[in-house]
């Protein structure tokens, strides 16, 4: 009789325990070191009624979805911020929690772009609530082009053409930059930039499976692009094998005229002045377009998404609502510099009237959102696709072909 | 004539590979004291802005701060513990490998050793779900018990090896005079083999000191983090300061260096010590 | 009991939690793994299907796995080598008791304490295309033309890799051998001396014997240790340019934690395993049998 009157009161004590149990969220934006990180994670501790974990989990993106797929049924953590790639992935792995129920009666709802909801809905289904999106765009030095009578290319042939001639004829200066080194998520982007003009999809997921439908042609087309601007003299050949690091970071040294990017290197500003100079001096305009394409560009999205494990559904959806509130968005995405989703933020006086901010909203609605695939096989195939061609091992059209059969290969398993 | 060549060849190659070993590390050394602006300069020792310790400012400034006091006491704490369990137990086993006659002898030792073959990366993902069931996921425990586990097999293979080769009539002459086999380890054969538990000590203090992968996974909150984990997060997705990274880099190091300067000394004893038995 | 019995099972006593700890925390996995491979486990077939050994056949008959097979036995040769013979050096170095000696014993474990990601950091820091230590060199001594992100070029990516693993490692073959020649007793060299034997004959019939056995510790572990590093790889080429620095362990990386296939990984480590067991079992015993 005793001893079941204790375990009854031990049951008692640890389900207490359970529920006085804090919640986890890892947001990488509250871990890893910029200019915003500790004004942000001061407005969510101080705004949220929930007790949360002060450990906003790695660093990395890529490290937050390798632990989280370890310990994601520990329903640990609750609530995740993620890239676009990466919640498909688990969605499909069957990790996150639909949001469906939550979003219906959620009061702030209709503040959100519609596109930028969409783009988070995988089989049907609403996996993440977006926080912050961008496209990419064509940034150029104004001055450079200013002072050697340059005009802003409009299509590809023109982008290369002066690129090369700024490399040759400038000192100090390289026309454009390409992020080609081997697993460099931007350089998928980067190709997907351009790709999105010629075929606003590379998959179709269908009943049976999912459908490649990329044209041989069309990959062919961009590969080529790649190959006219390191050998036409565009882009140095001993810049092959750059990461992102090199790119923003070159791009606000001064050592390149033009980049495709997004609105992020405005926080470049806040690390040394110089930097500020040169962003002050950029233009924004949209990535020349193909002749044969149409306007079209990389969104990203990124979404907070709840583990579907967690302890506490409510709990974990109220700290998913206090991280993609009115406040939080507007203090992170006005220090990155980047947009937000929701109209109410972008509306504001401070967001309308940054001249970076409007710029990159103008271009909105060319971004084109992902195919809800998992990206890791057909990313890396790209990026090897790219170098093939730099490194001239494979002509353009080889290295499409070799990409294309590989795309098809992988199709089945994504 | 020939003496003195040889001494210039001897001192120009000791001075070849100083240079070898530290370069890098002096490159970035200096690299932490210049501003940014420099760093992208391609200038040597030209500099538009003053030397300082402004990236340290920088780095303990941070969200960080204390954090950095924090991963070297993990570290610390977590290393120190691995390698005491790890030389002690490596000891009395390579002892009884050694010394008494077991028929699965060398089963065991290649079933050690085998696990240090299989990829790590593998065998993370059931290791978790093993300490998490056992509860030791985010705690110290936890992580010096992997730890332990990675460092062993060659502690004990090693230290056995030493062992070996000292002949049993040694420890027969011993144990006439009166000692137990236990006695026989500890007066006889441990100083003659110091430089091998030196060894393996060292081993395992690095295998812990700089592991990442294992305390990545399993530790969870700031109470267990480790110098690796706060050195990563200084690499962001898209922001980078490469100032602060030279000075965190620096930190991390210099520490460890200092530690090994005193464990050096129990280095060359333990090393010397060997050699007057000869 | 006899006494030998009783040794024996106090023995046994002694390794017995070690063993313990090893069956739960490696073995186990290992062997799960072992039953992974031979279904199609992922992230998305979390209640794995039986497949037989496809995940073998699909690995062995891929051109591409063979192709990493040699790069990492290059890889692993190199490294090895390389290191061995420069150990050995630094350790006859240290052996000789010059003036300034405690200087360069601080001094040389500085490469075996930095943790892999600051050594990648460094070395990155060092190859960078304008800012690199290497290229403000090259250019200041006038072959400017000759600069370039040495990490990017797939001829020196490899070969800067092989440096990475050199630099870090040697140290620790130095340690190791400079303690193994202190045990090595003076006596066998005075004798030899007194025969006559210069110091090549002295270095290659004495001193070499009788390193072999820290010698062969030492490198067996790091052959274990390359074989199965990835982070040296990963965090600074990511296995490019073009697949020109991709060697196993990258791949069951990749496998595992890019792509989330744990039955094609799980195949894989097998394979790797079953590889290093081979050369371990073959090294040993032919060290064993020049001792007896």
């Amino acid at each position: 009789m005793k001893r079941s009157v204790i375990v009854v009161l031990l049951v008692v004590v640890l389900s207490l325990f359970a529920f006085s149990k804090p919640l986890t969220l890892w947001h990488t934006q509250m871990v890893v070191e910029w200019a915003g990180r500790a004004d942000v994670v001061e407005l969510f501790e101080s705004s949220t009624d929930q007790d949360v974990e002060e450990d906003y989990g790695p660093a990395l993106y890529r490290e937050a979805l390798q632990k989280f797929i370890i310990q994601s049924k520990t329903g640990n953590p609750d609530v995740i911020e993620l890239v676009l790639e990466q919640m498909f992935t688990l969605a499909k792995g069957n990790l996150l929690l639909p949001l469906d129920e939550y979003w219906d009666d959620y009061e702030d709802k209709d503040q959100y772009y519609q596109n930028a909801v969409d783009a988070l809905t995988f089989n049907g289904k609403l996996y993440g609530v977006p926080y912050n999106t961008n496209v990419r765009l064509l940034l150029y030095r104004k001055s450079v082009f200013e002072e050697n009578d340059l005009e802003v290319p409009g299509n590809w042939e023109e982008l290369i053409n002066t690129a090369a001639y700024i490399t040759k004829n400038i000192d100090g200066m390289q026309g454009f930059m390409f992020t080609t080194k081997t697993r460099e998520v931007r350089a998928f982007q980067e190709f997907l930039s351009f790709y999105f003009q010629l075929n606003k999809h590379m998959f179709e997921v269908a009943d049976d499976g999912v459908k490649v439908v990329a044209k041989k042609e069309q990959l062919e087309q961009v590969l080529d692009l790649y190959y006219r601007m390191f050998f036409d003299g565009g882009i140095s050949l001993n810049e092959r094998g750059a990461d992102w690091k090199a790119l923003d970071y070159g791009y606000t040294s001064g050592n390149y005229a033009m980049v495709t990017v997004g609105p992020w290197i405005w926080g470049h500003r806040y690390e040394e002045e110089s930097r500020g100079d040169v962003l002050d001096d950029t233009g924004i305009v949209a990535i020349p377009v193909a002749e044969n394409g149409t306007p079209g560009t990389y969104m990203e999205v990124k979404p907070i998404s709840v583990n579907r494990f967690t302890d506490d559904k409510d709990k974990a959806f109220e700290i998913v609502k206090d991280v993609t509130s009115k406040e939080f968005q507007f203090l992170m995405d006005s220090q990155a510099g980047v947009l937000s989703p929701r109209k109410d933020v972008m509306n504001m006086p401070e967001m309308r009237d940054n001249w970076w901010l409007s710029g990159f909203a103008e271009y909105m609605d060319t971004g084109v959102a992902l195919d809800p695939v998992s990206w890791e096989q057909p990313q890396n195939l790209i990026i090897e696709a790219i170098q093939k061609v730099i490194y001239k091992q494979d002509t353009p059209e080889e290295a499409a072909e070799w990409l294309l059969n590989n795309l098809k290969r992988v199709a089945k398993s994504l | 004539m020939k003496k003195k060549n040889n001494l210039v060849l001897k001192y120009f190659l000791l001075i070849l590979f100083a240079v070898f070993i530290l370069l890098p590390f002096i490159w970035i050394l200096y690299s932490s004291f210049r501003a940014e602006v420099d760093l992208f300069a391609g200038t040597f020792f030209k500099n538009e802005k003053p030397l300082s310790f402004e990236n340290y400012r920088d780095v303990f400034s941070s969200g960080q701060t204390a954090a950095f006091g924090t991963y070297f006491k993990n570290s610390l704490i977590i290393a120190s513990i691995s390698t005491a369990i790890v030389v002690f137990a490596a000891l009395f086993g390579a002892y009884a490998l050694s010394r008494f006659r077991m028929k699965y002898k060398d089963g065991i030792i290649i079933t050690m050793l085998l696990s240090n073959m299989f990829p790590q990366v593998l065998i993370v993902i059931p290791l978790f779900g093993i300490l998490f069931s056992m509860n030791l996921i985010d705690s110290y425990l936890g992580i010096i018990v992997t730890h332990i586990v990675l460092g062993l097999p060659f502690g004990i293979w090693l230290i056995k090896g030493y062992f070996d080769s000292i002949p049993y009539e040694i420890d027969e002459a011993a144990m006439i005079d009166g000692l137990r086999p236990f006695g026989v380890l500890w007066r006889i054969i441990i100083p003659i083999t110091a430089p091998g538990m030196v060894v393996a000590a060292f081993y395992a203090f690095m295998v812990s000191w700089g592991d990442f992968l294992f305390a990545s996974v399993i530790s969870q909150s700031l109470d267990t983090q480790t110098l690796p984990i706060g050195l990563n997060k200084f690499f962001g997705s898209t922001q980078i300061r490469w100032g602060a990274i030279n000075a965190a880099t620096v930190i991390t190091i210099i520490p460890t260096i200092v530690l090994y300067a005193f464990l050096q000394r129990w280095v060359v004893e333990g090393l010397t010590a060997g050699s007057v038995k000869g | 009991m006899t006494r030998e019995k009783k040794r024996a099972f106090m023995g046994y006593l002694v390794v017995l939690p070690a063993l313990l700890l090893f069956a739960l925390l490696m073995f186990y996995p290992s062997v799960q793994a072992f039953f992974d491979s031979f279904t199609n486990y992922s992230l998305y077939n979390q209640v794995p299907g039986f497949i037989g050994t496809d995940n073998y056949e699909v690995l062995l008959t891929d051109p591409d796995f063979w192709e990493l097979f040699g790069r990492t036995l290059v890889l692993v040769g190199l490294a090895v080598g390389l290191q061995y013979v420069l150990g050995v050096t630094l350790a006859l170095l240290l052996n000789e008791n010059l003036k300034g000696m405690r200087w360069v014993r601080y001094i040389i474990m500085i490469p075996w304490v930095i943790p892999v990601v600051s050594t990648v950091v460094m070395y990155d820091w060092m190859v960078l295309p304008d800012y690199g230590l290497i290229n403000m060199l090259l250019k200041n001594i006038g072959l400017g033309h000759l600069t370039r992100y040495w990490f990017g070029d797939p001829a020196f990516a490899f070969p800067l890799i092989v440096t990475m693993h050199v630099w870090r490692n040697m140290p620790f073959y130095a340690i190791t051998l400079f303690a193994g020649l202190k045990s090595i007793p003076k006596g066998f060299y005075e004798a030899a001396e007194i025969d006559g034997a210069n110091a090549w004959q002295r270095f290659f019939h004495i001193t070499l014997p009788q390193l072999k056995y820290p010698s062969m510790i030492v490198i067996v572990l790091h052959v274990l240790w390359t074989f199965n590093n990835f982070d040296f790889i990963y965090l600074s080429t990511g296995g490019g340019p073009v697949g020109s620095t991709e060697v196993l362990a990258t791949k069951v990386y990749e496998t595992a934690w890019s792509y989330f296939e744990y039955g094609k990984a799980s195949a894989l480590g097998i394979l790797m395993m079953a590889l290093m067991l081979v050369f371990s079992l073959a090294y040993v015993k032919l060290v064993r049998s020049d001792q007896a």
